[in-house]
């Protein structure tokens, strides 16, 4: 039985990354290309700013911490987010859905495998990247210790990003039109979890509430793992992050069996 | 929606052996949805949006059906009748609003994993293979979902991609098959993991004549000789007269007809339909075309009657006598023709 799961989840991923790689151009535009562009632009803001200010350090901040900051948070995202679960929503606007509520391999799986693909494929993109930081010295020399917790953690946010996205993705039960909540939740989870400002940067009030919401460990948390100068230690961090994706799945559980009342199964 | 005390699956609706079994079982079936109505304009738009109009419509209602093991029943109706609602209350994708549904003894929308197994679903206007891979891959990945093992797999993919004529074409991507290619790739994904019920929304639904044959033909093969029990729903009465000889009619989401295609033919009495062509154009005012539906062409030399069997003899007779006849030919009436009579006057039908 066990062995059958594995199977299927292995499968599916498979095929998965068959269909990702498919088109040559798609694959290096959707994979490649963002988040190239991201770190690129990131990386000359900040050096122009501190430039400007003759070098001077930024909250605790110096000029080459920023920058490697900024590095991190580039690799941190290819780890952890990914919009493959943008398709959810079309799928449940326009029926294809259908197709996964028949099979017997729950349809939660299909989009986890499919995730899973992609995230395969962002690791690996994310290790060449480390390296040619490393080589260019954008980065310092490596910490082990340090590049094994940002890692495993960094793959551990994936699923609660997964979580996040999938539960967004079920409001096309409700709702036609879901891109303009995804569009708004991409905007704060790169504006609060310090994709783009360290969250060190924001004033006091708002990185206190900002700890009691799942966005700092998105980027901030994990990116300063990275780097050796996280505040929190790795395991209280680990039981929080825990405690948000065992919400977040609940919560896609319930929003899941309420919106599957309301499917109607366009198109067929 | 009312939900039924009954385990996920009752063996006493499922009984194995030589007894006939009910595939499928409902009782008092009814879907209601809510439906936006909107007032044509911006103003229209305005009022929706600040006041949504939402009437309740009922896509089914008090439907009752059983299904025996190894039929193959035709679902008729016109569009939004219903028909492709029940399918998916059957199926598991949708729940009734009231009523029970047993199918293979299961509930369906309760959805259980030996449920998904044993049917598969054919829709003709949706894909379920993925369109940027072969067909063989994803042929492997409902082998992974269904559990098929290796062997028989294999025997099963080669078989039906022998049978359907579509062997050369596993390794193409699917987006690059013509919709004939694709839909025999579709049937051989709802077939591979032999499933004990098959619900086919419109197979033929775009194809040549020459696939929609080939499709009929490969069906009543295979359920020859799987005697997997089949729902049909097509707008093709060809499919239909080829392969199902019980027909469901539904109309404004009620079961209007449950019987055998012989009994549907019959329903507007026991007439022949006969063609006959003049040397000539003849009369049409002669008294002797009343009371036969007279369907005459531009010239006046041909004509289609419709003829009660009893007095066909008589009357073929008495136009042969007196109008020079040069061709005359005899059939039943075409069930499309029983059908559109019907859907135009569905007081015509019983009950």
């Amino acid at each position: 039985m066990v062995s059958h799961e594995i199977r299927k989840w292995r499968k599916t991923i498979s095929v998965s990354l068959s269909r990702y790689m498919a088109f040559k151009a798609d694959f290096f535009l959707m994979l490649v290309a963002p988040s190239f562009v991201f770190i690129a632009i990131n990386y000359n803001i900040w050096r122009s700013v501190y430039q400007s200010r003759g070098g001077a350090s930024i909250s605790g901040f110096s000029m080459d911490q920023m920058l490697q900051y900024q590095c991190w948070s580039f690799i941190v995202t290819l780890l952890v987010r990914s919009h493959r679960t943008w398709n959810l929503s079309e799928h449940i606007r326009y029926g294809r859905l259908t197709a996964f509520l028949l099979y017997p391999f729950e349809a939660w799986k299909f989009y986890a495998s499919e995730f899973i693909a992609f995230q395969l494929l962002q690791l690996v993109t994310a290790v060449l990247a480390v390296s040619v930081l490393q080589v260019f010295n954008f980065l310092p020399p490596p910490d082990i210790g340090a590049y094994a917790i940002g890692f495993g953690f960094s793959l551990l946010v994936s699923v609660l990003w997964f979580a996040l996205d999938f539960t967004l993705g079920l409001a096309a039960f409700w709702l036609d039109e879901v891109w303009i909540f995804r569009v708004i939740f991409g905007f704060f989870a790169v504006l609060f979890s310090g994709a783009f400002i360290p969250i060190e940067l924001f004033p006091a009030g708002l990185q206190s509430f900002l700890t009691y919401t799942p966005f700092p460990f998105i980027t901030s948390v994990p990116a300063h793992l990275f780097m050796g100068t996280s505040s929190v230690s790795v395991w209280s961090a680990t039981v929080t992050l825990l405690g948000w994706i065992g919400s977040l799945i609940l919560c896609a559980v319930v929003v899941w069996r309420r919106g599957l009342r309301l499917y109607n199964a366009a198109g067929i | 929606m009312k939900q039924s005390n009954l385990p996920a699956r009752d063996p006493l609706c499922y009984r194995s052996g030589t007894v006939k079994e009910a595939v499928i079982s409902c009782q008092s079936l009814a879907k209601e949805y809510l439906s936006a109505r909107k007032e044509p304009g911006f103003l229209g738009t305005l009022r929706s949006f600040v006041s949504p109009n939402r009437v309740k419509v009922s896509a089914i209602q008090d439907f009752n059906l059983e299904v025996e093991r190894g039929e193959i029943v035709g679902l008729l109706g016109p569009n939004g009748a219903g028909k492709t609602t029940l399918i998916k209350m059957l199926t598991g994708i949708v729940p009734p609003s009231h009523g029970v549904a047993r199918v293979l003894g299961y509930e369906p929308f309760r959805r259980p994993k030996d449920f998904r197994r044993r049917i598969s679903l054919v829709m003709g206007q949706k894909t379920q293979l993925w369109l940027d891979i072969p067909a063989y891959d994803s042929f492997q990945l409902l082998q992974r979902y269904y559990e098929v093992p290796e062997d028989e797999f294999k025997k099963r993919v080669h078989a039906l991609g022998e049978v359907l004529g579509v062997r050369h074409l596993f390794h193409t991507h699917i987006r690059r098959l013509s919709l004939g290619e694709r839909m025999k790739m579709e049937l051989m994904a709802c077939l591979l993991h032999n499933p004990d019920l098959c619900f086919l929304d419109e197979p033929t639904i775009g194809l040549d004549v020459v696939a929609q044959k080939q499709i009929r033909d490969f069906f009543k093969a295979y359920q020859r000789d799987h005697k997997t029990t089949i729902i049909l729903t097509s707008h093709y009465m060809a499919d239909i007269e080829a392969l199902c000889p019980r027909i469901v009619l539904v109309l404004g989401g009620r079961k209007r007809f449950d019987g055998s295609i012989g009994e549907f033919e019959g329903v507007l009495g026991r007439e022949k339909f006969v063609t006959l062509s003049f040397a000539e154009p003849v009369d049409r005012s002669h008294p002797i075309w009343t009371g036969l539906n007279p369907q005459w062409d531009e010239g006046g030399t041909s004509v289609e009657l419709q003829i009660e069997e009893g007095a066909l003899r008589e009357r073929s007779i008495a136009i042969l006598s007196n109008f020079p006849v040069v061709d005359y030919s005899t059939e039943k009436l075409p069930i499309e023709r029983v059908l559109k009579t019907l859907l135009a006057n569905p007081h015509l039908l019983p009950g």
